[in-house]
């Protein structure tokens, strides 16, 4: 618990000073959390931010029978309460350890299984902060919560083939404007509630677009 | 609890609200019962809470616990919801443990409503039971869902409605035992489907209630004395009418009820019960005379049940005729209300009992000022109340139950009648503080007294066949229980809601074992805080932390028994309206009491569950209340 605490509170402080240093001079001389205050100041679903990601895992804990793959990922954010909405789908292919298990019959032959491949999608929601969204680089994290679901290789009809499970996890994305469109990068540490506990953090980078909200995703959102 | 601090939990059933309130659980936990969604309240343990929907009781007591999610209504119909822990006969002579006052607003024109839910227990293995064959996947619950279609004018309300639920036991530890006695080979799956009718008139003289339902619920009801669970189908029909005129000087109060339903057995590997139908009518009429500081009012009331099973070519037929009566007189000024009671039921052929008549007694009082107030009720209750949904009513009834309810046990003792008693005494003092805050101090005494109690030490782990329970009917017991209770809450409508109380129990038996061993542990001394809120943009939150303290239950020993330790409990929901309020999306994180824990089946612990809601209406202000 205590771990956990520390680790939240690295991130969230290493989230403060790179607010501090991306945010302007002259709003930080008048002692104002320039970018908060400049999103708060936005109007709620103004405007859509939609990605395109790729990204890979450079660290998988608890699943280590499963090595992961490239992950594809959509991801698109609104102004909302002095943050950001956001909401994801990532997916992503997971080859299981081939000769996992081995097994010895009567006549003393052996046969080794494989694991199931599994491919999963994430589908996630969550808010964030972010500095001034006119900026030229952009700074902001936050937290995503949502529902991992997994489709392993195996006959249709088979029990268990599908299963999900919740996750969670902070962000931080750095980006940088270039015209109408964004580049991003992008790093995540996600835990899958299983039982053992599925822990990945993954790097990802991609490009976005923001347009102004169309009337009808407007009312929608509102 | 508000309408709109309702609608901020995300809530679909009523079990998941109810779970909100913890004074429920007063005087008894049977964490079994609730540690799955939409399996009533309580069980086992004598008279439960009534629901009481705008003003109309509606039984719903089956198989020791309140079926709550076959009634006809669901937490996105409320706009209040009031608890009062106090022991009650009706006018129409049914016992009830505490009243859950439910109320709903009058509709305008038409409305469409519903919402659905799902509930993940958080905890599959995942991946991991590919790699690991002792892995095995926790419970899911839902979807639960309800719809409503109804028209109104302020006046008049006529609505139809439907509510439906799904569990699937796939924890390892209730999928096992149910597979051991369940000869299908799909996986443990409990269902409901209750849809039902209602109209209503809110005249300014004439009240007028009538309402309609049917359920179906294909289930694995669990029964602690036997250990295991019974893959029954229940089916139930009823309907209420309910109607009260205001005449000059006086009031007519009628009201008449009736229901049929029927158990039957899913497949097994094991017999079970034969199939068994009741069928329950009621009448009660009252009239009342009212001065400007005065009422009084005095009735009548006639109910009946018949309970039948069909066994090796013979059906055993058990029909009861319970005439009753009831008077009440009401005084006020202007801060004082009192109003004394009695309701009584003659039993016409009951062999346990020395008394022919059950009864309560009572009076309740209150003082309201400026600054706070006080609430005193003293009850007295007497004799066996008979109903057709109480297990041991059908032991009584002759209904083979096979081994389980210890037949031979009950007629023993009923050889030696001994009557039921109960005195309570509650007292509540608030008083308000600044900032909209109100404090309370609550105790609550209860004495009981010509029991029938299970007597039992459980020193196996729980299962069927050979492993079931040994244990048998004893009483007459006695003993003490002890409530009390601090709170402070804040509910101003426009600012945070907060509410917080300490609650601790205690368990006096006066050196009767049996009764101390049965109580003990069932309530744990607990401490609570929620918070909920709605900002502007529709967003709104609610969020619960509790404490509860360290448990044991003396009934069970090792190695059956494990102690359980204290428990923090941290429940969070957030939600926003969507479509200018015509939509609620809503997102939990709940802790469930499933982790399995020791062998008996309430040594559970929370587990983590997400549960995602959504909710919609045609009038934008339902979606969002």
């Amino acid at each position: 618990m205590i771990q956990a605490c520390t680790r939240t509170s690295l991130f969230c402080g290493l989230l403060l000073s790179c607010w501090a240093l991306l945010t302007p001079a002259d709003a930080r001389a008048q002692g104002l959390p320039s970018g908060s205050e400049s999103v708060e100041s936005a109007s709620a679903f103004e405007t859509i931010r939609a990605g395109v990601f790729g990204g890979m895992v450079f660290r998988n804990r608890g699943m280590d029978e499963w090595s992961p793959g490239p992950s594809g990922r959509l991801s698109i954010d609104t102004p909302y309460a002095g943050g950001r909405l956001r909401f994801d789908a990532a997916y992503r292919p997971w080859s299981g350890q081939i000769g996992f298990e081995e097994t010895i019959d009567a006549d003393g032959n052996v046969f080794r299984s494989d694991l199931p491949d599994v491919q999963t999608i994430d589908i996630l929601a969550g808010w964030g902060l972010a500095n001034a969204p006119d900026a030229t680089i952009s700074l902001s994290g936050g937290l995503l919560i949502g529902n991992r679901f997994m489709l392993f290789d195996l006959p249709v009809g088979t029990a268990g083939r599908l299963e999900s499970e919740m996750l969670v996890g902070p962000w931080v994305r750095v980006g940088r404007a270039t015209g109408a469109f964004r580049v991003f990068g992008e790093v995540r540490a996600m835990r899958v509630l299983t039982n053992p506990r599925w822990d990945t953090i993954g790097l990802s980078g991609g490009v976005a677009i923001e347009f102004a909200t169309p009337g009808w995703i407007r009312w929608i959102l509102k | 609890m508000s309408g709109s601090e309702i609608q901020t939990t995300g809530a679909v059933r009523l079990s998941e609200l109810f779970r909100m309130m913890p004074s429920i659980e007063t005087w008894g936990s049977d964490r079994y019962t609730l540690r799955l969604l939409g399996m009533g309240l309580d069980g086992q343990h004598g008279a439960q809470p009534v629901m009481v929907l705008d003003g109309v009781e509606l039984p719903a007591f089956f198989l020791d616990r309140v079926l709550t999610e076959a009634l006809p209504v669901a937490p996105g119909d409320l706009d209040g919801l009031v608890y009062q822990s106090e022991l009650e006969m009706s006018d129409a002579g049914r016992l009830s443990a505490g009243k859950l006052r439910l109320s709903t607003p009058m509709i305008t024109g038409w409305q469409a409503s519903g919402a659905i839910a799902v509930i993940n227990e958080t905890g599959d293995p995942g991946p991991a039971k590919h790699s690991d064959a002792r892995r095995d996947n926790v419970d899911r619950s839902g979807p639960a869902t309800w719809l409503r279609l109804g028209w109104g004018d302020g006046i008049w309300l006529v609505q139809a409605g439907l509510q439906t639920d799904l569990h699937h036991l796939t924890d390892t530890r209730i999928a096992g035992r149910v597979r051991r006695t369940y000869s299908e080979d799909a996986q443990p799956i409990v269902t409901q489907f209750s849809p039902f009718v209602r109209i209503r008139k809110k005249g300014a003289t004439t009240r007028l209630q009538v309402l309609a339902g049917h359920s179906r619920r294909k289930d694995f009801i669990f029964h602690e004395a036997a250990g295991w669970e019974w893959p029954a189908r229940l089916q139930r029909s009823w309907a209420i009418a309910q109607a009260s005129k205001d005449f000059k000087g006086f009031s007519l109060f009628v009201r008449a009820d009736g229901s049929e339903g029927s158990l039957t057995d899913r497949p097994s590997f094991i017999a079970l019960p034969p199939e068994l139908e009741w069928r329950e009518a009621a009448f009660s009429s009252s009239i009342m005379r009212s001065g400007p500081t005065w009422n009084a009012r005095i009735g009548g009331s006639a109910r009946t049940f018949e309970i039948s099973q069909l066994a090796d070519g013979t059906n055993t037929v058990n029909s009861r005729m319970l005439p009753g009566i009831h008077a009440s007189i009401g005084a006020r000024s202007d801060r004082w209300t009192f109003r004394t009671f009695a309701n009584a039921l003659l039993l016409d052929d009951d062999g346990l009992q020395s008394s022919s008549t059950s009864y309560v007694v009572g009076t309740e009082s209150s003082r309201r000022g400026p600054q706070g107030g006080i609430d005193l009720g003293i009850r007295w209750q007497s004799g066996h109340v008979p109903e057709p949904g109480q297990l041991t009513e059908w032991t009584r009834a002759g209904v083979d139950l096979g081994e389980w309810m210890q037949l031979a046990d009950l007629d023993a003792v009923s050889s030696h009648s001994f009557t039921p008693r109960t005195a309570s005494m509650g007292l509540t003092v608030h008083r308000s503080f600044k900032g909209a805050w109100l404090g309370w101090l609550d105790g609550r005494i209860r004495w009981q007294d010509g029991q029938l109690l299970q007597d039992r030490v459980v020193t196996q782990p729980f299962g069927v066949g050979p492993l079931l329970p040994e244990w048998s009917w004893s009483g007459p017991h006695s003993g003490w229980l002890f409530s009390r209770s601090i709170g402070l809450e804040r509910t101003a409508a426009d600012r945070i809601v907060w509410r917080t109380f300490f609650q601790f129990h205690h368990v006096s038996s006066e050196g009767d074992d049996v009764f101390f061993r049965h109580q003990t542990g069932f309530s744990r001394h607990r401490a609570w805080v929620t918070a909920s809120d709605e900002r502007p943009g529709g967003f709104r939150w609610f969020t619960r932390i509790g404490y509860l303290s360290a448990w044991t239950w003396p009934e069970y020993q090792e190695p059956a028994r494990r102690s359980i330790p204290g428990d923090l409990v941290v429940d969070a929901t957030f939600g926003k309206t969507l479509m200018s309020g015509h939509l609620n999306a809503m997102v939990s994180v709940l802790n469930l009491p499933d982790r399995a824990l020791g062998n008996h089946p309430a040594g559970v612990r929370e587990q983590l569950a997400i549960r995602l809601s959504i909710a919609f209406s045609t009038h934008s202000d339902a979606a969002s209340r």
